[in-house]
């Protein structure tokens, strides 16, 4: 774990992106120090005022500060995909394991499943789950949750059917474990590198989508400092006040693209060989 | 050739069964009442409620109501829309066809922009036009495809005034839409091609055609692109799905009609029948376009047939 530690910090596409989830991290958690206006304190007079020294990054048509929107923001939008891929991981990684540790015809009807599940094209599934569950945050976090589970039960499975054939996995059967110990304590710890690269990735999709569907109308709603509703507050004010719409984009290409990064550092790091 | 597509047309039928019954779990997987949800909302009375329960069959045993929604699929008929009581049918007939174009200009534009972006970065490793393709690929595919639309609205239509922001008609209100929706399938396509490239390279038949004293050229597009396309084709399948559905967030984004639209708007309004043909559709399409991919990818790699 130390050694990951260590390895991570010395590759340098992994400190960069851990960098900037690190701040982005301590903008959420330090929102009401660091902000410098009451993200929800609507000052009709200060309506759309461009960037300037008081405004570092303008202000909505409320009259809100951008800059403080977007530091409480980070506050549901990280909670966001961190619940998401919560959701996605112990459940996929769950069917995955035990689907791919018992094998034969319960493998088979648990992949008929997958795939019928994976026949909606991820986003597709989420909205389909907020329409049966309703609109809103709490909703949109589940339905992105459940729409990400399908990859985390293929790829674990996948890894589990080359562990299981292990010698270790027959000696810890023949020393008399039961397989829930096999598959948790033996199985799932060599089947995680795959599965946290996955997460890693997953982060980005889940904050992708939940701001998508907070953009329809569909998760947050407006006032809510959330990024997606501030790009849609942002586009209907496109023409007066354009800063409204780009900041909230920025912030949200520098948390996905850290993922994405991290992710694939996690890869090079995990398994050189795969690297080009 | 026709048997592999037979086979993999019955083997598509579990899925498609899926698919139709996840779409009627939308309307029944909660307890509770639709019905009542959405009318509450509407201040509607009892007697209402109980006539549009009725009307939708709802006061039916849920397997009945199950073999129902079958027969009336069967049949062609998927209901009527809550709001507008207009045909479920009609409404996707006549909001299909803007989000496929949307969805086919911007996978037209992807695949050979895709194709050749990534195929040059595999072939010029390492340099500076590598890694600016590695770039411009990782950012593009970290930002929402709506955002990117709302920053070449803020350019192109709001700073330089050279094409509309929003609009349906003519051909020039499609330009930015199918730019912003076509960036992250670019971005995927030539990443595909670049990995492929370069892993075909390294071959022992590329070796052995060099030695054959072939020129670079032939041996890079005659010799190696084709074989590094093989596995982007799957890939590309994919893509339009997602590209399906991505148009959803360009409609809001260019205020363009289409299934995104209808599907948005039935799901704030929890009119079920709506949001049911919407993902039926896009799901069944989904499903439609792997198999053609599937069958197509047999055409041009004939060592699949056997598997």
């Amino acid at each position: 774990m130390l050694s990951f530690a260590a390895a991570c910090y010395r590759h340098r596409t992994a400190r960069f992106a851990i960098a900037i989830l690190v701040v982005f991290s301590v903008l959420a958690i330090l929102a009401p120090q660091i902000a410098p206006y009451d993200p929800y304190d609507a000052r009709i007079l200060e309506s759309m005022m461009p960037p300037s020294g008081e405004h570092w990054m303008g202000t909505d048509l409320s009259g809100r500060d951008i800059f403080s929107r977007i530091i409480y923001g980070a506050r549901v939008s990280l909670v966001i995909g961190l619940f998401a891929v919560a959701i996605s991981c112990s459940i996929g990684t769950t069917i995955g394991l035990i689907s791919g540790y018992y094998g034969g015809r319960f493998d088979n009807l648990v992949m008929r499943m997958i795939d019928v599940m994976m026949a909606f094209p991820g986003i597709l599934l989420a909205m389909s789950i907020v329409a049966m569950l309703g609109t809103g945050l709490v909703n949109v976090i589940i339905a992105v949750g459940i729409g990400g589970i399908t990859e985390f039960a293929r790829v674990s499975r996948g890894s589990v059917l080359t562990i299981k054939e292990e010698v270790y996995v027959d000696a810890a059967r023949s020393s008399g474990c039961s397989d829930a110990r096999i598959i948790f304590r033996h199985i799932l710890p060599n089947a995680f590198p795959p599965v946290l690269v996955l997460a890693s990735m997953s982060y980005g999709w889940a904050l992708l989508s939940a701001t998508g569907l907070s953009f329809l109308g569909l998760g947050a709603a407006p006032p809510a400092a959330e990024w997606g509703a501030m790009l849609s507050d942002g586009r209907n004010v496109m023409w007066d006040a354009p800063w409204a719409a780009i900041f909230p984009g920025i912030a949200i290409l520098f948390v996905v693209l850290a993922s994405n990064l991290l992710g694939d550092a996690i890869r090079d790091i995990l398994d050189p060989k795969i690297t080009d | 050739m026709l048997k592999f597509f037979l086979s993999r047309c019955v083997s598509a039928i579990p899925v498609v069964f899926g698919v139709v019954t996840l779409s009627f779990l939308i309307m029944h997987a909660l307890p509770g009442d639709p019905v009542a949800a959405m009318l509450s909302r509407s201040g509607a009375t009892p007697a209402q409620i109980e006539a549009l329960r009725a009307e939708l069959g709802l006061d039916k045993p849920v397997v009945v109501q199950y073999f129902g929604y079958l027969w009336n699929l069967v049949t062609g008929d998927l209901g009527r829309s809550l709001i507008s009581a207009e045909r479920v049918t009609q409404l996707l007939a006549d909001n299909l066809p803007p989000t496929l174009l949307l969805a086919s200009l911007a996978m037209a534009v992807a695949i050979p922009v895709g194709i050749v972006m990534g195929a040059f970065a595999g072939i010029f490793r390492r340099s500076w036009y590598d890694h600016f393709v590695m770039g411009f690929t990782a950012i593009s595919v970290s930002v929402p495809a709506f955002w990117i639309g709302l920053m070449l609205v803020m350019l192109f239509s709001v700073q330089l005034g050279w094409l509309p922001a929003s609009g349906q008609g003519s051909a020039r209100s499609l330009i930015l839409p199918v730019a912003a929706l076509s960036l992250g399938a670019i971005s995927t396509v030539a990443r595909a091609t670049r990995t492929n490239m370069l892993e075909v390279l390294k071959q022992d038949y590329i070796l052995t055609a060099r030695a054959q004293g072939k020129s670079e050229l032939s041996i890079l597009f005659i010799q190696a692109l084709p074989n590094a396309l093989v596995p982007v084709i799957t890939m590309i399948g994919l893509q339009f799905g997602w590209l399906f559905a991505g148009a959803f967030f360009i409609e809001a984004a260019f205020s363009r009609r289409g299934l995104g639209t209808v599907l948005v708007d039935a799901i704030q309004k929890s009119d079920f029948p709506v949001v049911q043909g919407a993902v039926l559709v896009t799901a069944l399409f989904y499903v439609g376009l792997n198999i053609i991919i599937d069958v197509l990818y047999a055409v041009i790699d004939p060592k699949i047939r056997f598997d």
